[in-house]
């Protein structure tokens, strides 16, 4: 399903949810100009906050992608708890809801974010040399094409910026 | 360590192809712009599917 960005960031940002936006769409944010199909955000995992995201997304009717449709599952803070990583699809669009990225979780990666405004809300979103970091430790084959992208564009980046 | 190795290769032979045209092109947005033409681009792309469906729908219904 093809996110709404213009309505998943602030409907997180609104529900006072702390995230970082990492992946395809901070790949975006950074000037890529790859397209994707989902909004990859790790979430910080503490009670308060998991009640928060719950909230968040509980209109939306968050359901697990590739899960066939009518199995029992219930969104709420308890499931998130009990679970880490969620890949979800919602009225918004595809989110991946990630606890925990290759063994870095929101606590070790926030010094390696910035805040940005766009959509009417500020949140927060993965530096560049951290998210091609976090890409080369997951070691999969499909973001080879990727790694390469991000690395130009930090050469670019730093090139603009010399 | 040696796939990490072997990645590496595969991923440096890879950024001559980028188009770096492209690249320079979205350095000049802000983000929020980046973010701005990513949507009205994902705009598209639901219009084009919502199209291809029908296309779809009304060639079954026909059959």
């Amino acid at each position: 399903v093809t996110p709404d960005l213009e309505r998943v960031v602030p409907a997180l940002v609104h529900g006072g949810a702390e995230f970082i936006v990492i992946g395809g769409v901070a790949a975006i944010i950074h000037g890529s100009a790859r397209a994707t199909f989902d909004v990859d955000v790790l979430y910080l995992r503490d009670e308060q906050n998991i009640q928060r995201l719950a909230n968040s997304l509980a209109p939306y009717k968050p359901y697990l992608r590739e899960v066939p449709p009518g199995l029992p599952f219930t969104w709420d803070a308890k499931t998130i708890r009990n679970g880490l990583n969620f890949t979800l699809t919602t009225e918004l669009g595809d989110i991946d809801l990630l606890g925990d990225v290759g063994g870095e979780t929101y606590q070790t990666l926030l010094p390696h974010s910035f805040e940005v405004e766009a959509f009417g809300v500020r949140f927060r979103c993965l530096d560049l040399p951290t998210l091609i970091r976090i890409k080369e430790a997951a070691g999969r084959r499909k973001d080879l094409e990727a790694i390469a992208e991000l690395r130009v564009l930090l050469e670019e980046t730093e090139k603009k910026e010399a | 360590m040696e796939a990490a190795a072997a990645s590496d290769d595969i991923v440096r032979d890879l950024m001559p192809d980028i188009d770096r045209t492209l690249l320079r092109v979205n350095l000049k947005l802000t983000p929020e712009q980046r973010l701005a033409k990513f949507a009205s681009f994902m705009r598209f792309v639901a219009e084009l599917r919502r199209a291809g469906e029908n296309v779809r729908r009304s060639a079954k219904s026909k059959t």
